[in-house]
């Protein structure tokens, strides 16, 4: 099955069929991939979800282009993150580095603060980080995305943006003036 | 636009590298003469980071559905069976 080049993540019904899509096509070979190395089903399904997000972060950076399947991307970032998680118990950890591994950029490690944080963030501004991952995640024109957010104009819809941004900023400084970790 | 916002727009620039090169010069004097716009500059950057921390939570909770729906629905009783005997062995 031929699956689509990554895209930017759009949470949804719609979304949710392609990454269905995707888990039946691929999943199976990461699994085998894994199972011949010892490894558990759980394990199979940590570095095939860490593989997805990267395949999607990817998909949304601008200057993004694969030259192999998307399938075979995949894949590959899936078999490189076994490398590196599993790298000290590994037997094979002389092995070279596959061809596409220059694609893969590390995942950015995020430490306990941020997600403690974005917890607290997430109470009080659900509404504005929603607004601000349209804006930020969703690959749509300005004017589309203005219209399905519910504005008028796409100027209306930038200042809302950046009002969010500043009401979100500003609760990331309240937060952190109270817990000195987060100024990590 | 308030200048407060107006800020956070030519922040947003400057940090992702949209502004020309006569702008980004103007912008980085400012950041050295005002202590304010460089705090904001760093917790701006947090809330970037803080966005991409809430896309990849969205991402994986998707993946979750997907995993549990394609390991209970009886009509991916083949995916199912080719992959647990992977790891029955």
């Amino acid at each position: 099955m031929e699956i689509m080049s990554p895209r930017s993540f759009e949470p949804g019904i719609a979304q949710e069929a392609d990454l269905e899509a995707i888990y039946e096509s691929v999943f199976p070979a990461v699994a085998r991939f894994v199972s011949k190395r010892n490894g558990s089903l759980e394990d199979a399904k940590d570095v095939f979800h860490d593989a997805l997000v990267i395949f999607y972060e990817k998909g949304n950076a601008k200057d993004f282009r694969i030259n192999t399947s998307a399938e075979a991307y995949l894949l590959g970032i899936a078999r490189h993150l076994w490398f590196m998680k599993f790298r000290k118990d590994s037997k094979e950890h002389h092995r070279p580095l596959e061809a596409n591994d220059e694609y893969i950029a590390p995942e950015q490690e995020v430490d306990i603060n941020t997600f403690r944080l974005l917890d607290l963030v997430m109470a009080t501004g659900k509404k504005c980080m929603d607004l601000l991952h349209a804006f930020y995640y969703r690959k749509l024109p300005a004017e589309k995305l203005s219209k399905d957010l519910g504005y008028r104009s796409i100027r209306s819809a930038t200042v809302r943006k950046y009002k969010c941004m500043e009401k979100i900023r500003n609760k990331v400084i309240k937060e952190s003036l109270s817990y000195a970790d987060f100024l990590d | 636009m308030r200048t407060s916002l107006t800020d956070i727009q030519q922040t947003e620039k400057y940090i992702k590298g949209e502004m020309s090169a006569g702008d980004a010069l103007v912008f980085e004097a400012r950041l050295i003469t005002s202590p304010l716009l460089r705090t904001n500059m760093f917790f701006q950057q947090k809330c970037y980071a803080l966005l991409q921390l809430y896309n990849r939570k969205k991402i994986k909770e998707a993946a979750e559905t997907v995993h549990n729906r394609l390991f209970t629905d009886p009509g991916k009783a083949d995916f199912q069976q080719c992959i647990n005997q992977l790891f029955n062995k």
